[in-house]
């Protein structure tokens, strides 16, 4: 990422929180001029102590200010991610990573899903699908929806199912929900297209409480420093549900894929999972494009 | 990590080349001056081309590079935590208590797993891989003498006995991606002492042989991403055929990454086996590597 392009992030990153730049150097200490000159990427050189002020003031989560540090070392990603040695990466195929990606899903015995670096569900196992309580053909339909094939869609969006589903503990799931795809997206929150979901998801009028926990998910003061995410509450289905979403994460040249999957913490949610799998059956569906991103 | 430790860090990357300052100046195109100002911490601003070079000239692999990339904001391993209370630097959730935080959840997962630091060494196991792979607990106090025996590859060569099977099939594959894996995590970390400790160790042939080639290719092979993704199909004399994944996540502390690998099963009598492991082994973890602290004999 360029300069310009990390001025941009703070820039939205800033607008955010809602804050007008006079308002962001107050916090962070600095003068006005200097956090324009930042946003304008115009700033060569950034130290640590103003690195460490910005992250702070921006409110970001041990994993996020990871991706920012990341952001803010200027080397552009497009040719630093990969060598260019002796195999370079001319033989690399988008298409032939997602699909590679995708049987993995498949095979996984627990609910797993593959997103992107927009919190968009590129595939998901039969097994998740079930568990999210989204029918297949359903999803399908989402693609034409803005925003609707991320998980906050799933858990926020009017008339679908889980939202009604999850009977004790929701907000802890919902809030989860945000945080991760807060990380998940932090580089890329700059991007067109992310500014289009998040302006879709922060409309009440399709997200009624989506806003109120997305402001809730940056002031909550405890850290977020594992991608590991355990998961507790309770359904109309299967009763209590305890799980650890466990995240890896691939690089490719078109940004990053998550694959995340559910791992049970205790006897029920391991016999609950056993029921959905063989119920289900082994499959995987894509849904989300992925590289290339349409805005309608 | 300030400046005087990001040039140390650089000078112990070119000297794991065998490169002098003159040889890494040249290929960047430098003057000895500035490879000699980085290295002693006095160039403050790295900018972006030079950064982008230097880990081409290092011959870094995209993973070591990301660790590269944020040893060089020269930021305290503490600033790299979010402050609890918004801007103070010593109020950050402690090491201790996010290690406890994940021996939590190890020991309530309901698949074989284990936590690994930024040296690859076991921190702990969770009690369904220990019975899966016969690990006796009494084993830790006297592997802990030897330096490096907790580190997963020497753990597997001397203790797996029962890995043996999943590994020796695909023996090449396997050392590759270890090594890059200990490679990408230990980056931030090389100019350590306890990682130079380490290094002394694997660097004897006659106790670790052919580390030095894997150490080597795992750099110098091209990048494969998916590669990241282990499968293992094998059978287990008294399990029979088992076939998972092998995943890790990562966890930031202010003493460098902790990971957890997870061995995800991706077929129906791995899932059964694992769940009648859980059942019967009680959920409970072998403390093994020290944490944070790194003891040297």
């Amino acid at each position: 990422m360029d300069r310009r392009d990390f001025g941009e992030l703070v820039a939205t990153l800033r607008e955010e929180l809602g804050w007008t730049q006079a308002e962001l150097a107050q916090a962070a200490s600095l003068e006005e001029s200097a956090v324009s000159i930042i946003e304008r990427g115009a700033r060569k050189h950034f130290d640590a102590e103003l690195i460490y002020r910005l992250a702070n003031t921006l409110q970001l989560t041990t994993l996020e200010r990871r991706e920012f540090l990341l952001a803010a070392s200027g080397v552009d990603e497009s040719h630093a991610r990969f060598r260019t040695g002796t195999s370079g990466n001319s033989a690399w195929d988008a298409e032939r990573t997602v699909q590679h990606l995708t049987q993995r899903v498949e095979h996984l015995r627990f609910p797993a899903y593959l997103i992107d670096c927009y919190g968009e569900i590129v595939a998901a196992n039969a097994a998740a699908m079930d568990l999210f309580q989204v029918p297949i053909e359903r999803a399908r339909e989402l693609a034409d929806t803005p925003a609707g094939l991320t998980l906050l869609h799933f858990l926020y969006g009017e008339g679908m199912a889980l939202r009604a589903a999850v009977i004790q503990n929701w907000e802890g799931l919902a809030v989860a929900g945000i945080r991760t795809f807060r990380e998940a997206t932090l580089r890329y929150r700059g991007q067109p297209y992310f500014k289009y979901l998040l302006k879709r998801l922060r409309n009440p009028r399709f997200y009624p409480t989506f806003e109120r926990y997305w402001r809730k998910s940056t002031i909550l003061d405890q850290d977020r420093f594992s991608t590991l995410n355990v998961l507790s509450y309770v359904d109309n289905i299967h009763g209590p549900l305890n799980y650890c979403v466990s995240t890896l994460t691939l690089t490719t040249p078109s940004g990053e894929l998550s694959l995340a999957h559910c791992i049970p913490l205790d006897e029920q949610t391991s016999t609950a999972f056993r029921a959905i799998v063989d119920r289900m059956g082994v499959r995987a569906f894509r849904f989300a494009s992925w590289p290339e991103k349409r805005m309608h | 990590m300030n400046r005087v430790e990001f040039g140390e860090l650089i000078a112990t990357l070119r000297e794991d080349l065998g490169w002098t300052q003159a040889e890494l100046a040249e290929l960047l195109e430098l003057n000895v001056s500035t490879i000699s100002n980085i290295e002693r911490g006095t160039k403050r601003h790295l900018d972006p081309q030079l950064l982008f070079n230097l880990a081409q000239a290092l011959q870094l692999t995209h993973g070591e590079r990301q660790q590269l990339y944020l040893a060089a904001s020269a930021l305290d391993e503490v600033k790299m935590m979010r402050p609890t209370n918004g801007y103070s630097p010593d109020q950050v959730i402690g090491p201790s208590q996010k290690l406890e935080q994940l021996l939590q959840i190890a020991a309530r997962l309901r698949i074989p797993c284990f936590l690994v630091d930024v040296y690859q060494e076991v921190v702990a196991a969770n009690a369904i891989i220990a019975e899966l792979f016969k690990f006796r607990a009494e084993r830790v106090d006297e592997l802990r003498k030897i330096p490096g025996a907790l580190t997963v590859l020497w753990l597997i060569q001397s203790e797996g006995q029962l890995v043996g099977p999943a590994v020796t099939e695909r023996w090449e594959a396997f050392a590759i991606n270890n090594m890059r894996l200990f490679r990408e995590s230990s980056l931030r970390y090389r100019a350590r002492p306890y990682f130079k400790y380490l290094m002394k160790e694997f660097r004897n042939p006659t106790k670790y042989p052919g580390f030095q080639r894997y150490w080597r290719l795992a750099s110098t092979l091209g990048p494969d991403e998916e590669s990241r993704l282990n499968e293992y199909t094998y059978s287990h004399p008294e399990y029979g055929r088992l076939s998972y994944h092998v995943f890790s996540s990562l966890s930031a502390t202010r003493h460098g990454e902790l990971y957890l690998y997870q061995l995800v099963p991706t077929d129906e009598h791995t899932t059964d086996v694992f769940e009648a492991l859980a059942r019967d082994s009680g959920d409970h973890v072998i403390r093994m590597a020290p944490w944070p602290d790194k003891p040297m004999e």
